[in-house]
């Protein structure tokens, strides 16, 4: 098991963020708009490269003062409020991307995982559909599954339950709660019922945290 | 010189009808009278130059050019554009415009030019002979026969007795000299006045045994035409000793 | 009330703007109807069908799908490079592409002269090597891919901005390689806009006139292409001109028709 700890410094945006998630265990990422949240989440992902900081995963170093693992090689799985999903292929097809990473060889067996993993996340029925022809809940299920497979030490979740209807969301926060077991996970959240359910520790971005030059 | 002067009287009239003014406007001919000439593309630099002697000659009078193509320019004028003389580098293209009943009058002939055969300054294929063009392995250009300085290129080619093998079959002369000028091409027929003002950027080959082939330019005034006087008298300027010198200076031969 | 069909209120723009927009749309079909109604009906099999046009409609065939190839190969990576990399002079460089775009295509057919012409810039170490450019449907196409390029990188960066990076970056999460992340999901994600964007090259290259005649010459068979055939047989037979520009705008008009009237493909 991988725990994560890091501090993601960028000025720009008036960040300064630093944390620890044990191994397995989920951290709720609290804070008003605009204190980063999503910043810490990007630069966790690989999408963006702090000015200073750090984050290591389990042993291995994700970026530091010196070195910078492109997001490919991080095996991080980021679902963002948005389910991204990949318009051309069916839900299936999506779930299968990432397969390859998780080690999953050969088409048939790609196949067959994916089918798997909707059928746990409640939409296997859907295999076979385009992202456009599912719901906003559907879609969000899908996009839990396709992160999910590719099986990553950690685990970013930015606002995941915020676009969804009022009343799918207790069943996919039920879902989240079940499929995040034991993986390492960053939730990002400013609904406190998502925290309780879901995160066995938070942290909480203060706005304008000061901001400090990076010590050596 | 009284005639000179009578001309410019006459003019000076033509100037001023539909004017309201009466007689007095004869002392100031401000009454600026546009003449349209439709100019083959050929003439372009010699007939601005025989324009502005025109202007000089006759105060209040702007001489305005259409330079083209001489079938587009035929095509131009059946089609009703307003023009009050047209100056071909054909007769056979002169000859349509007269079919069509666009011409009053008969078309005068008042120039005439020849084919001549140039090289870039370097002359890279060594040429020194019109067979020498037609060799195989030269890069040749030539006009398309479906213009006039091609029909003449067809002439020249069929008294030499040679068989031309051009890469390139141009729409216009000028676009035959571009070729050469650009050392494109090892060489290129085009007309004597187009050699003559290119100058330096063209090796003129051989002159004397090109010549065989002449293009007589013809002019005439238009039917159309609502200032029938002027345009006679620039038609007549053209054919007269000083517009006659100027087409001798750019090249141009007797028609 | 007859309405049995519920429907939305179309918001209308104001009547007097509707009549300009009338008047815009004829100055754009006017010409193209007087070129329909110019033509000789009776001529025109024969005319379409002479060894001259045939040629010159192969030969732009020919060359205005090897320049659309072209302009494929080099137009996507150069799409991608204007809109996903970063670089210094990256805003200059994407108005730069769009050059030949607002030059006269004779002034881009003299610039290919100069590059790429026996004494050119490029051309002279080429003739030293043997390799003319000058008079050959090469050149035809070159000049083709000069002036339809932008077409394709316009419509491209249009696509790839709109679409923006998400899809790509999730890609990247979920461990595929730049290389996959290009051919499953950026290249399809394109689709739309690349199927317009080689269309209008396409046409564009079908209709290339100036930089031709500039850089290539005109030779049946080799270099003349239909715009240049037209532009020649005016000079004769005005008539063939009519006919043979009609052919390229029933050509021009199946080739959008076949771009811009089927169906948009629905990407959520």
């Amino acid at each position: 098991m991988t725990g994560l700890d890091c501090r993601v410094v960028v000025p720009e945006r008036e960040v300064d963020v630093a944390f620890a998630v044990p191994a397995g265990q989920t951290l709720a990422l609290l804070g008003a708009n605009g204190t980063g949240k999503s910043t810490v989440l990007d630069a966790l992902a690989g999408w963006l490269r702090p000015e200073s900081g750090h984050a290591t995963l389990g042993t291995e170093v994700l970026f530091d003062g010196g070195s910078w693992v492109p997001a490919r090689h991080r095996r991080v799985g980021y679902l963002t409020q948005d389910p991204q999903l990949f318009p051309h292929l069916s839900a299936e097809a999506n779930v299968a991307y990432g397969l390859d990473r998780a080690g999953v060889v050969g088409r048939a067996a790609r196949r067959r995982v994916a089918r798997e993993w909707l059928e746990r996340v409640g939409v296997g029925h859907l295999a076979g559909r385009r992202p456009h022809q599912l719901s906003g809940g559907q879609a969000q299920r899908t996009a839990i599954a396709r992160v999910l497979a590719s099986d990553p030490r950690l685990v970013l979740l930015d606002e995941p339950l915020s676009s969804l209807d009022a009343q799918v969301v207790p069943q996919v926060r039920a879902l989240l709660a079940e499929v995040l077991t034991g993986r390492t996970t960053v939730l990002v959240t400013h609904h406190a019922a998502d925290a309780e359910a879901l995160a066995h520790c938070t942290h909480r971005i203060a706005r304008a945290d000061p901001v400090h030059p990076p010590t050596a | 010189m009284r005639r000179a002067l009578s001309a410019l009287a006459a003019v000076s009239a033509l100037a001023t009808t539909g004017c309201t003014g009466g007689p007095a406007a004869q002392d100031s001919p401000a009454g600026d009278v546009t003449l349209t000439v439709f100019a083959a593309a050929s003439l372009s630099d010699v007939f601005e130059e025989i324009g502005e002697d025109f202007e000089a000659e006759h105060p209040g009078v702007t001489v305005r050019f259409n330079v083209a193509g001489s079938s587009g320019l035929v095509q131009q004028i059946t089609a009703g554009a307003p023009a009050d003389v047209f100056a071909s580098a054909d007769e056979p293209t002169m000859a349509r415009a007269v079919s069509a009943g666009a011409v009053s009058g008969e078309p005068r002939p008042f120039a005439s030019n020849v084919l001549t055969l140039v090289t870039p300054p370097d002359n890279p294929a060594g040429i020194t002979s019109l067979a020498d063009a037609a060799a195989e392995g030269v890069d040749l250009v030539v006009c398309a026969p479906q213009v006039p300085c091609g029909s003449a290129t067809a002439t020249l080619a069929g008294d030499a007795g040679l068989a031309l093998d051009p890469v390139s079959e141009e729409s216009s002369v000028t676009d035959v000299l571009g070729k050469v000028t650009s050392g494109e091409a090892d060489a290129g027929l085009v007309y004597v006045t187009d050699a003559t003002r290119a100058g330096e950027a063209v090796h003129t080959v051989d002159p004397d045994r090109a010549r065989s082939a002449v293009n007589t330019y013809p002019i005439a005034t238009l039917a159309d035409s609502e200032r029938a006087g002027l345009a006679e008298a620039f038609v007549e300027h053209v054919l007269g000793t000083q517009g006659q010198e100027v087409l001798r200076h750019a090249g141009f031969g007797h028609p | 009330m007859p309405a049995s069909v519920t429907r939305d209120v179309p918001v209308r723009p104001p009547r007097a703007l509707t009549v300009i927009g009338v008047l815009g749309g004829a100055a754009i079909l006017l010409p193209f109807v007087a070129l329909v109604a110019g033509v000789d009906l009776t001529r025109l099999p024969r005319l379409l069908t002479s060894p001259a046009a045939l040629d010159a409609l192969g030969l732009s065939v020919r060359t205005s799908l090897a320049a659309t190839a072209v302009c494929l190969v080099l137009g996507i990576p150069l799409a991608l490079t204007l809109t996903r990399l970063e670089f210094p002079g990256r805003s200059v460089a994407r108005s730069l592409v769009l050059l030949p775009l607002v030059v006269p295509p004779v002034v881009g057919g003299i610039a290919l002269t100069e590059a790429f012409g026996r004494r050119g810039l490029v051309g002279e170490h080429l003739h030293v090597l043997g390799l003319e450019i000058a008079f050959t449907s090469t050149a035809v196409v070159m000049a083709q891919v000069f002036v339809s390029l932008p077409f394709l990188v316009v419509a491209l960066e249009g696509s790839l901005q709109t679409r923006g990076e998400a899809h790509e970056r999730t890609a990247l999460s979920l461990g595929a390689s730049p290389a996959r992340t290009f051919r499953t999901v950026t290249l399809p994600l394109m689709a739309p806009g690349l199927l317009a964007g080689t269309v209008l090259t396409f046409a564009r290259a079908l209709g290339e006139f100036g930089a031709t005649i500039t850089f290539a010459g005109s030779m049946q068979g080799t270099t003349r292409t239909l715009p240049l055939q037209v532009y020649l047989e005016r000079e004769t037979d005005p008539e063939a001109a009519v006919a043979l520009s009609l052919l390229l705008v029933v050509v021009a008009l199946a080739v959008i028709t076949l771009a811009y009237g089927r169906k948009r493909v629905t990407i959520s």
